[in-house]
């Protein structure tokens, strides 16, 4: 029971993600010939979206809040990373940062950091996900004041608020974009000088391969083509790209996702998800 | 629209708070609770909260991040803790309880008299305590903690005693009830100016949980209170007690039973002034009786036995019943003689794997002289156990989820560990900006309490049944392992350990 609801929800997950990419070429703000948006990906998905499951519990993206959130929160407040999550002793952590959550699709993690006290700008391609984002955040009275959701795509954004934000946010999103190095360059560039970059994402290793690929599409629930391995980032290549963008790479830590108990925790092993934190030279 | 209502508000009820009309709309719970401490009237603040209801087309309810219904000392710590927490500061709490505002005690108004509801708080609840601020009231108003709790067999010699090896440091503290919620409440009134807030003769009538996880409408649990009045809340909190309507309403399935067996409660009065700081338990056929001290003078009784005896101990005089205690502890009738030899040469081996082990000399308890007049009750025994202490957006805490035997004094003990842990689980949710009421946060506080609540139940469940019998195989089955327990040094402190967890 357990495992066939987490199941279902990692399904509905990467449903909606692909969702997101595939309602790029419905809205006239994001143009299709954005290099960030890979047309295959958008027809592949046309046929499986679904927004409406995106906050249903259990959930992998939201308990993925387990670790994505104390890293973002940590890092910003210049907190030294660890293994487990030691609480701060205060409310409202993040009070005075801005973040913007690249992908933000549904909000799951946009939410989370406005509750920690951040303004946080959830920008997302697809014009139902922003929808979707906004409606679940208008039942929360705790939400309206710091939270704000775009329909735009990364480049939009760079064109209107470069240098705005102490942190950007980019999860579980670079394996679905056709071109990862002007999507991070895209992300360098929303940063303010000395401001946060965070992604995580998957490995293209054989480890990889076989959980995201073998174990969840062919013989799991997740439809055949949701990922493909080619798309999936080393992360030599994201380090190389912050490098080269006067970026200095503070960590990079792996992640694990224990099907049974639904729950997240940092690993050492880099080789199926990961997550990365880079600080922008100023 | 929200300020549409906060106008009419105002028109109708709440000319002297014009100041505040500039509120936002969010602001509307301050508002109503203004009013409620402008006004210590109960029927009209509830008349207010209904006014924010049928004033405008669209209610406009007051909003908390958590809901506690039942302010006794697992609801009423629980309010203490979630208000005391630096973390949660900005998060707003709500007790409801259909009782009156509990009395502030006094050592004055206490006087000599005791109150006959008493438990034996463990040294975990009174770190939670402490941590509330509550147990420094407690101390200055009435406790009497003891250093060694002796536990015997009627139908046997075996004997099994409990106590750290220095007889300094405390097993537990035996507080009365009222003194406990007394302390709470007053902590509650330095809450109140912050961000949690307390309404009394205010019952619970029903409640509603939407769908999760949809996006069009509100997932929020509504309370609708007795008064007709609402409240919503991210997460509910079910502190009302055994027969708990939160439970009920929010369909738990409950696996309960009930014991045949009543607990007869009074103030007793020693025959002499004894340093009392050994609390006794001795197991008759018929059910345990415990002596609980609470001062040099006085000890308490918590006497578990049929219905019918019950019944007939609480029908005789005050002297008639001073006489059944006494004859309860001191009687030798039950002895099954036959036993004694095989325990007496089990106790000689045990003392020749274990010398020298000064906790296993019998003591005998005080000999009762009176009782405290009118301090004689009784209340129907029972288990029970929620299949479940959390669904999504609610949690049971405290006697709602769970009810145990007085034998082992564990029921409230496990009430206040379940109030440090759902404390823990809601810090941790909020340190990683989650939804109070998402059920992946919540289950974390279910299995961490089940994986300690129902072992600990099974044992005292155990014990109960073990101990209802005269059958010889069973009197000497309970008396070997009384006996081996009180002599094996690491099985007896882990016994005292994990009671005291
Ligand atoms: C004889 C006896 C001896 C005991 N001895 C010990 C002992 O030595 N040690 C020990 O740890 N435990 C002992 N216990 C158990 C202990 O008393 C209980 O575990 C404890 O009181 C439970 O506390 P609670 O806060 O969960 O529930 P309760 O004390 O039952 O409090 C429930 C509260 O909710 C309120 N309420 C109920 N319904 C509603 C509603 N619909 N709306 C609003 N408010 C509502 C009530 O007014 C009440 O204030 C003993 C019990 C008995 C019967």
């Amino acid at each position: 029971m357990a495992l066939s609801g987490t199941r279902m929800s990692w399904l509905r997950c990467k449903r909606s993600l692909g969702r997101k990419i595939l309602l790029t070429t419905n809205t006239h703000r994001c143009a299709s010939n954005d290099s960030t948006v890979d047309q295959k990906e958008v027809e592949f998905f046309g046929s499986i979206g679904n927004v409406e499951g995106w906050w249903k519990e259990p959930n992998v993206l939201l308990s993925m809040n387990q670790t994505r959130v104390p890293l973002i929160r940590d890092a910003l407040t210049q907190q030294q990373f660890t293994n487990v999550d030691q609480h701060p002793t205060s409310c409202r952590t993040l009070k005075g940062k801005s973040i913007v959550d690249v992908g933000c699709g549904g909000g799951i993690l946009s939410e989370a950091l406005v509750r920690l006290g951040a303004s946080v700008t959830g920008i997302d391609a697809t014009k139902d996900m922003i929808e979707a984002a906004k409606l679940h955040a208008s039942h929360d009275p705790a939400l309206n004041e710091r939270l704000r959701y775009l329909n735009v795509t990364s480049s939009d954004l760079v064109k209107v608020e470069a240098e705005s934000f102490d942190g950007v946010v980019a999860t579980e999103v670079i394996e679905h974009v056709s071109d990862v190095e002007s999507f991070v360059t895209d992300c360098i560039q929303l940063a303010k000088p000395g401001g946060s970059i965070f992604i995580t994402t998957i490995n293209q290793t054989w480890a990889a391969y076989m959980i995201a690929i073998v174990l969840a599409e062919r013989l799991g629930p997740v439809p055949i083509g949701t990922h493909q391995y080619e798309k999936f980032v080393k992360p030599e290549i994201l380090k190389s790209i912050f490098q080269k963008n006067e970026c200095s790479v503070k960590l990079i830590q792996g992640q694990m996702y224990n099907v049974f108990t639904n729950k997240w925790s940092w690993a050492s092993d880099l080789s199926v998800f990961y997550a990365i934190h880079a600080v922008k030279g100023s | 629209m929200a300020m549409q209502t906060i106008c009419q508000l105002h028109n109708r009820c709440l000319k002297s708070l014009a100041t505040l009309v500039v509120c936002p709309a969010r602001s509307l719970t301050c508002l109503a609770k203004k009013q409620r401490e402008s006004c210590h009237h109960h029927r009209f603040q509830s008349r207010v909260r209904r006014f924010s209801q049928d004033s405008s087309s669209k209610p406009v309810t007051p909003f908390y991040d958590v809901v506690i219904v039942g302010g006794g000392m697992a609801g009423g710590a629980l309010a203490c803790a979630l208000g005391s927490e630096v973390t949660l500061a900005d998060h707003k709490i709500l007790l409801l309880d259909h009782g009156k505002k509990p009395p502030k005690l006094t050592p004055e108004s206490l006087g000599s008299e005791y109150s006959n509801r008493v438990c034996a708080l463990n040294p975990q609840s009174k770190k939670l305590l402490s941590g509330i601020g509550a147990w420094s009231t407690i101390e200055k108003l009435r406790c009497k903690p003891f250093h060694r709790m002796q536990v015997w067999d009627a139908c046997s010699d075996s004997l099994i005693a409990f106590n750290h090896p220095d007889l300094i440091q405390e097993l537990a503290y035996i507080v009365e009830n009222n003194v406990t919620i007394s302390a709470l409440t007053e902590q509650l009134e330095h809450l109140k100016q912050g961000n949690v807030d307390v309404w009394y003769e205010t019952g619970l009538a029903n409640l509603k949980v939407p769908v999760q996880g949809t996006i069009d409408q509100e997932s929020w649990v509504t309370v609708t209170l007795k008064d007709m009045s609402k409240v919503k809340t991210r997460l509910l909190v079910g502190a009302d007690g055994a027969n708990s309507q939160v439970r009920k309403f929010g369909g738990f399935t409950m696996t309960r039973w009930t014991y045949d067996q009543s607990a007869v409660v009074a103030t007793l009065h020693l025959a002499e002034q004894t340093e009392n700081h050994v609390a006794w338990q001795r197991f008759l056929p018929t059910g345990p009786i415990a002596m609980l001290p609470l001062s040099e003078t006085h000890s308490s009784l918590v006497w578990s036995t049929t219905h019918e005896e019950a019944k007939k101990l609480l029908q005789m005089s005050d002297d008639e019943f001073v006489e059944a205690v006494n004859h309860a502890f001191w009687d030798d009738s039950h002895h099954v003689a036959s036993l004694d030899i095989v325990t007496q040469i089990f106790e000689d081996v045990l003392k020749v794997l274990q010398p020298d082990d000064s906790s296993s000399v019998r003591q005998l308890p005080p000999s009762v002289g009176g009782i405290q007049p009118g301090s004689r009750a009784k209340f129907p025994l029972g288990l029970g156990h929620a299949m479940h202490y959390v669904k999504p957006r609610i949690a049971l805490i405290g006697d709602a989820a769970h009810r145990v035997h007085p034998l082992a004094g564990q029921g409230i003990n496990l009430g206040f560990g379940d109030v440090s842990c759902l404390k823990d689980v809601l810090v941790k949710c909020a340190n990683l900006g989650g939804d109070f009421g998402s059920i992946s946060s919540l289950t974390d506080y279910e299995t961490q309490r089940q994986r300690h609540v129902v072992p600990i139940m099974m044992v005292i469940d155990a014990l109960k049944r073990l101990y209802s019998t005269t059958n010889p195989a069973a009197v000497l089955a309970r008396s070997l392992g009384l006996q081996a327990t009180n002599a094996l040094k690491p099985l007896k402190d882990t016994i005292i350990d994990s009671a005291s967890r």
